[in-house]
């Protein structure tokens, strides 16, 4: 429960993402959901839209394969 | 000061590499160069330097790679089947622009072939044996003491242009027990090695495709890839005759008939000249030192008046075509089985020539 | 973009000109994040060095992680990674050599060097990446390969049983073998960071997912984390290697012994004892 409020913001560089959708899968808590805005290699981009939810395992982020997701936390952007 | 001393022609190239600062030698037995690896092996890690035997040619030159991009100036040595498993390494060494030194003794082929004699049928191998257009340095010494300056100057070559510097010698001469002279340190010009190019904290990139400045791919762009192409193409083109060497001799007298040879053929070559001058006969002598890039120019001047040129050597007949393509008459004197053409031999056929 | 992953990235990947080539989903890219957190775990633990940091690799689709990074990277020819990486490492004892190289790269075209790298136990770390197949000309069978699986060259299913690099690898005398699967993020990462601490020869094969070509015919999943799920169900962690049916996968063997650098420049300073050489 300490950890949960930490997250405000999960994003994803529309640049770099590739639509490969681990993170939407393998997100313990389901954070992420597909969106309907479409990204730089004409994809789909996910969306953290449940941020809520999150309790900063950091999977996401280890898991994708183009570096394009970054957890904020609050007091910094650190990873 | 330098000394004199009797050594065999492999032991000279040793001590020229050694002299010219290689410290990295990688290579798999063959004969006949083995005794290149022998005494590298014994010499070189009082140097300071490191020997390796390795499982097979293609490791001997690839670790060859690693340690000139890594540090150290490197060489590999090799006969015949060897030299055929390094040539896609040599290309690599092109297209990364790694100085390198890749001696060459020529024994009898194709495929095992004829491994205890002399032979000059790797000349096309060496200009032509890696896949892909590019351009390569080849030297061709006559004889041991050559062997020891021309190994400082391919090795000085190689560090010039960034390329891997191909030392084309013989059975006979990496054999031959000559007297030489060894210079002194310092006594010889050796230029300083090249490792690729750092920027700021950033490492350098080494890219075995086509690349940019920077080292990367830019193998699926037309435009950028023939850039990258043409430029290690022509950092050898545009320089030919600062590259080239040849040596002509009996020229005084403008003869119109020429004997052009290069390695150990060209021993007999100027026995046969001299044989011929001796009974009246006015034949020049002209002896490429760089076999590639073929010193074109060069050759033109130097036989200009000539109108016939005989090329003895010890393959089916490679070098006498680019003669061929100067637009002079070539008689071609190939030489198989692994003997010398002898001066009796290229005498007669010159005479024949000449009446 | 990753703030983490793009300190260690050179100016074009940094600033988002370039981006890696991978298809969507490739465990390359993981375990480029992987390697990279490695080292930055190990620069914040242990002050490691990574200016000393050379990193040879092969041909094929693995050959292209370390590539936005901004080490020293020498891309070697198809199999030779190995040679390469010993030539360095011979005359440079005191750096770094890591060695991303591919199944059919290491284990195929190169299988002759990885015999004698590892009997010579030189000091470089392997990364080994698995996908079991030859990803970057189009999916055809490799020495990894399950045994009638079907890809592009073996229509009818593959008539050879695979190979077990780490068994391979234990059997010729290898100080440090281990096997991990992509999906096992923070095991990859302690055992990329044991490597790079390692003293001599050391072998991480990393089962990764190729969802356009192993996914697609091999395993019959195309969905990348349904691969990884997958990885899971195949694999057992073990001490002893095995590749069958199951994967056995762990850390296998981790021992020290002399390294080919250090006997090497011990034979240099005893030749030079005896009088340097002179001209």
């Amino acid at each position: 429960m300490r950890r949960r409020s930490i997250v405000v913001k999960i994003d994803v560089d529309k640049y770099l993402c590739k639509g490969c959708y681990i993170c939407v899968d393998k997100c313990p808590t389901k954070v992420f959901e597909v969106s309907s805005v479409i990204g730089d290699y004409g994809i789909f981009l996910p969306e953290a839209r449940h941020v809520d939810r999150c309790v900063d395992c950091g999977i996401c982020e280890l898991y994708c394969p183009d570096y394009a997701i970054t957890i904020i936390r609050s007091g910094g952007n650190e990873a | 000061m330098g000394k004199y001393s009797l050594m065999m022609g492999s032991e000279a190239l040793v001590r020229g590499a050694i002299y010219a600062g290689i410290r990295f030698y990688a290579g798999y037995p063959i004969t006949p160069a083995t005794e290149v690896a022998e005494y590298m092996a014994q010499l070189l890690p009082r140097a300071g330097g490191i020997f390796v035997q390795t499982e097979d040619e293609l490791a001997a030159i690839n670790m060859a790679i690693g340690a000139s991009v890594a540090k150290w100036k490197a060489m590999v040595a090799t006969s015949g089947p060897g030299f055929s498993l390094m040539q896609e390494g040599i290309g690599h060494a092109i297209n990364t622009e790694v100085p390198l030194l890749i001696v060459d003794v020529q024994r009898g082929g194709p495929s095992t072939g004829q491994p205890t004699m002399p032979s000059q049928q790797d000349v096309f191998q060496a200009r032509y044996g890696s896949h892909g257009s590019y351009e390569i340095i080849v030297l061709s010494p006559g004889n041991v003491q050559e062997l020891f300056y021309l190994t400082i100057d391919a090795v000085n070559l190689s560090e010039q242009y960034r390329t891997p510097v191909i030392l084309l010698t013989e059975e006979i001469t990496a054999h031959l027990w000559e007297k030489i002279y060894v210079p002194g340190p310092g006594e010889y010009p050796v230029l300083p090695h090249a490792t690729p190019p750092t920027r700021g904290d950033e490492g350098f990139l080494l890219e075995s495709q086509l690349h940019d400045e920077r080292g990367y791919n830019v193998a699926n762009d037309p435009e950028l890839s023939a850039k990258a192409l043409w430029r290690l193409i022509r950092k050898i083109r545009d320089n030919v005759d600062k590259i080239s060497r040849i040596e002509v001799k009996y020229f005084d007298d403008e003869p119109s008939v020429f004997i052009a040879s290069y390695g150990c053929s060209a021993r007999s070559a100027l026995a046969a000249v001299k044989m011929l001058r001796q009974d009246g006969y006015k034949v020049g002598f002209l002896r490429l030192i760089t076999l590639w890039p073929f010193p074109e120019n060069t050759i033109r001047n130097a036989v200009r008046g000539a109108s016939t040129v005989v090329v003895p050597e010890m393959n089916s007949g490679y070098i006498v075509n680019e003669f061929r393509l100067l637009g002079l008459n070539v008689v071609s004197v190939p030489k198989l089985g692994g003997e010398m053409p002898m001066p009796e031999e290229v005498y007669s056929i010159v005479k024949g020539v000449l009446s | 973009m990753n703030p983490l992953i793009q300190n260690y990235l050179r100016s074009e990947y940094a600033q988002g000109k370039r981006r890696t080539i991978f298809c969507p989903g490739c465990g390359n890219g993981i375990i480029l994040g992987y390697f990279v957190r490695a080292i930055d775990e190990l620069k914040r633990e242990d002050g490691f060095d990574d200016s000393k940091l050379y990193i040879v690799t092969g041909i094929g689709c693995s050959g292209n992680i370390p590539v936005p990074l901004k080490y020293n990277i020498i891309r070697a020819l198809h199999g030779r990674a190995l040679s390469v990486a010993t030539g360095v490492k011979l005359v440079r004892p005191d750096s770094e050599v890591v060695v991303f190289a591919g199944d059919g790269d290491l284990l195929s075209i190169g299988g002759n060097h990885l015999i004698h790298t590892i009997r010579r136990n030189v000091g470089i770390k392997v990364i080994l990446v698995n996908n079991m197949l030859y990803g970057m000309t189009g999916g055809q069978v490799a020495p990894t390969t399950p045994m009638e699986a079907i890809t592009h060259t073996t229509p009818y299913g593959n008539p050879e049983p695979p190979l077990d690099a780490c068994k391979l690898a234990v059997s010729l005398g290898a100080t440090y073998v281990a096997r991990w699967v992509v999906p096992l993020a923070k095991q990859c990462i302690q055992s990329i960071k044991e490597l790079l601490l390692h003293r001599g020869f050391g072998l991480l094969e990393c089962l990764s997912q190729c969802p356009v070509y192993q996914g697609r015919y091999v395993i019959g999943i195309d969905r990348p984390s349904k691969i990884m799920d997958y990885y899971l169900k195949i694999t057992v962690v073990s001490d002893k290697p095995s590749y069958g049916d199951k994967i056995t996968i762990g850390k296998f063997v981790d021992y020290e012994r002399p390294t080919y650098e250090e006997i090497m420049w011990s034979i240099v300073n005893k030749a030079r004892e005896g009088g340097n050489y002179e001209a």
